[in-house]
């Protein structure tokens, strides 16, 4: 997928190392993939997983992994140690960056509402404290452990003597705004996932930039890509334990993160099973993000990758994210974003580079359009010209999901003329707009569908195949 | 990959004081399950005083004995009303007619909860016993950490808890109950009170727990066992004593398995080769022998169980 450039950024100042190595340790896998740089561009050059849990030693899955690697590119980069740092005749590489999400939620006692919203940005179980009396507010602190207290410097204060004086050792206090919140939260998640997770301490001994959490990494990588491009960037990234919704413009970002009640080992052998995972992919999506969620460009990542058709995740992401406007779906179908998310504060230009080359498969464009209408009449005209094409054009009825083919690497100029009552995302109903957009497996897509009815995959699904 | 039921091997039980405090063994020692390792103090939860109309005698920081009068509400006639201290304590917090009172510290005795020998001590913090332990992994759990006798103050109920088999259990003043899961859409009611420690062998609602865990459970029936819950938010751990000796454990066919669906099974044949399943997943397929069918599942799904 070809991106318009936007304002850059500082360059690293780091020297260009030649071989890095992108470790995404997962609930129920260990993703590592190789990057090169090959004729001045970084490359990828392999990339591998293998079945983990988080009671086996971190080392199990990474050095399977690394087999793999080496079986396909030669290159040794395991003996009973990641070989990082120091290289030499096919061995080691430069740069072993890791993120993880293969520990246990991280227990937070939020004090007020935007604490609590700030806390759900990472792997955290949160527990609001009620607004009230101190009896309710020690009922609700003497119910669980806290691993931290999390909100304003008064608030944490008197929530932590609820918890007893002198406040419990493990219980951290983190106060300050939402980033405070989050990067605190980040940095005792990983803290903490240290001391549970076996082997977890001689990885961030072996590795040669610091441990991050997978939502920390990937809201670094959303922003460096949002602010490189210019972009309004969504990431959906579907675990094996938990579904995470990063959002970043140049200006701001933010994330949101769903924790499942069991975790999501599934690896559909059937097609009904493809289409129950998707559904349950979609609520997880939901309850990440906002109404009215829009973007310019939302990346399908982790179990999204994951499809029968092209439009599974497509469709996935239209009932989940129910998202407004004019936006470009793209998939991380390599399985790839996390690697190159842990080389993002590190090295942003070289996690720049792959995510533009290797990242991403397009899935089109969706035009998602808001307002009510009886059911069966007119919402909106899609007209669309290719090139020197003749201009195309297409009525869309409200209730209506339809797919429009434009294929990988064309490219459409759009305008869209709603009824009055519509809005195509310009907060102006029955106002027209124009769009250029890029084609992709799915195509174009225009859903008008009743929200309502978005919950239901089998009506829609043959919509997008 | 571990499974979740680790057979009975030579291996090692921490046990650990929350806040510090005096390790009381030492290398080498023997011990039993009640035997203490360790000794410390834990904070006591506070207590708030409703003070309603009265006002506070006491200020923040100030140490009261239980009885002292800490408020007191003037009346135009007749004696005031007073507000006594429940307990012994600090004064932590004044708010909003609310006391809240810190009482002193606990005491806590750490035992080893499992027999066998001091294997290494960490000085003010606990030791490490170690034994010939089979280790289980849970999926969930209620309460806080527990040890006994299994069979005995711990329990197993192989056939998902619901409220009434919940209750029925309750009343037999159990420590803790090892369960394959809840049955139920909603947890236990409120009404059920005093429930013993749980902990979940299946990730699954209304599964029952899975036969090799409940074999090897029903096989150390009277041996000592500990069950380690609330540290993390992780489904909790379970060490039982035993005198079987070692068995290599290996993922392969015979192994024991669980599908993503909750189903339980052997491993029959295991792919050499990645090939697409009907879903249009490249993975390694897995033939599981499910007692009534065998299914061919992605290895990938499976979990691991012994």
């Amino acid at each position: 997928m070809a991106l318009a450039p936007g304002p850059v950024a500082e360059s690293s100042l780091r020297p260009a190392p030649e071989s890095l190595l992108g470790v995404d340790l997962g609930s129920a896998f260990t993703k590592v993939a190789l990057f090169e740089l090959v004729e001045g561009q970084y490359r990828l050059i392999a990339r591998a997983q293998a079945r983990t849990t988080t009671a086996s030693h971190v080392y199990e899955g990474l050095e399977q992994a690394c087999r793999q690697i080496q079986d396909i590119t030669g290159r040794q980069l395991f003996d009973g140690e990641p070989l990082a740092g120091d290289v030499g005749g096919g061995r080691g590489v430069e740069v072993l960056s890791a993120v993880l999400s293969c520990f246990p939620p991280v227990r937070v006692l939020a004090t007020d509402p935007e604490a609590a919203t700030a806390a759900r940005a990472e792997r955290c179980l949160v527990q609001l404290l009620p607004e009230g009396n101190l009896a309710s507010q020690v009922k609700v602190a003497a119910a669980g452990t806290w691993d931290a207290v999390v909100g304003s410097e008064a608030a944490v204060a008197r929530a932590l003597l609820c918890l007893g004086s002198p406040a419990p050792n493990q219980t951290v206090p983190i106060t300050g705004d939402g980033t405070a919140i989050r990067n605190g939260l980040s940095q005792l998640a990983v803290k903490l996932a240290q001391e549970h997770v076996p082997g977890l301490a001689d990885l961030a001994a072996a590795a040669t930039e610091p441990l991050a959490t997978a939502p920390a990494a990937l809201l670094d990588l959303a922003q460096l890509i949002a602010t490189r491009f210019g972009l309004r960037l969504a990431v959906a990234d579907c675990g094996a334990s938990q579904t995470t919704v990063v959002y970043a413009t140049p200006e701001q970002g933010g994330a949101r993160l769903t924790l499942y009640e069991r975790p999501l080992m599934d690896v559909p052998a059937t097609n009904a099973e493809m289409s129950a995972m998707h559904q349950a992919l979609q609520a997880a999506l939901g309850s990440c993000v906002a109404e009215g969620f829009t973007a310019d460009l939302v990346v399908a990542a982790g179990a999204l990758a994951r499809f029968g058709r092209w439009g599974d995740p497509a469709l996935t992401l239209l009932n989940g994210i129910q998202p407004a406007g004019v936006i470009q779906f793209a998939l991380d179908s390599g399985s790839l974003l996390g690697q190159i998310a842990t080389l993002a504060r590190p090295y942003p230009d070289v996690a720049c580079r792959i995510f533009e080359q290797d990242g991403l498969i397009g899935l089109g464009a969706a035009v998602c359009p808001r307002g009510a209408l009886k059911p069966g009449s007119k919402a909106l005209e899609v007209r669309w010209r290719l090139d020197e094409e003749p201009e195309q054009h297409q009525d869309v009825n409200y209730g209506d999901l339809v797919r429009i083919p434009l294929a990988p690497g064309r490219k459409a100029s759009l305008s869209l003329y709603p009824v009055k009552q519509v809005d195509v995302g310009l907060n102006r109903p029955g106002v027209a707009a124009t769009a250029h957009i890029d084609g992709g497996r799915v195509g174009l897509m225009v859903d008008v569908r009743d929200p309502a009815t978005k919950s239901e995959r089998q009506p829609w699904e043959d919509a997008l195949a | 990959m571990k499974p979740q039921l680790l057979l009975p091997d030579k291996r090692i039980w921490r046990r650990e004081l929350p806040g510090g405090g005096d390790v009381v063994v030492s290398p080498g020692d023997r011990v039993q399950p009640h035997t203490p390792v360790a000794r410390g103090q834990v904070p006591a939860p506070p207590v708030v005083v409703p003070l309603a109309q009265a006002q506070p005698l006491v200020v923040e920081g100030q140490e009261v004995q239980s009885g002292e009068v800490i408020a007191r509400r003037k009346k135009l006639i007749g004696s005031g009303e007073e507000v006594q201290a429940p307990i012994a304590g600090k004064v932590l917090l004044i708010s909003e007619g609310e006391v809240l009172l810190q009482p002193p510290p606990l005491a806590l005795m750490l035992e080893a909860q499992l027999p066998g020998s001091i294997a290494a001590v960490r000085a003010g913090w606990g030791a490490d016993v170690e034994g010939c332990f089979g280790l289980l992994r849970g999926w969930g759990s209620w309460g806080v950490s527990q040890h006994g006798i299994l069979g005995e103050d711990v329990v197993v109920a192989a056939e998902p808890l619901t409220t009434s088999s919940l209750q029925a259990l309750t009343m037999q003043h159990l420590r803790a109950i090892v369960a394959g899961s809840w049955g139920e859409e909603a947890p236990p009611p409120e009404v059920v009170t005093d429930i013993p420690s749980v902990l979940f062998t299946e990730p699954l609602q209304g599964r029952p727990m899975a036969t090799p865990i409940a074999e090897a459970l029903q096989a150390h029936k009277g041996r000592a066992v500990a069950l380690e819950l609330g540290q993390s938010a992780s489904g909790g751990r379970l060490a039982f004593a035993s005198d079987t000796p070692p068995v290599q454990q290996c993922f392969g066919p015979g192994a024991w398995v669980r599908a993503a669906d909750g189903q339980v099974g052997r491993l029959a044949a295991l792919g050499e080769r990645p090939r697409f399943f009907a879903s249009g997943i490249h993975c390694i397929p897995a033939d599981v022998d499910l007692g009534d069918r065998t299914e061919t599942l992605a290895v990938d799904s499976l979990e691991w169980i012994a």
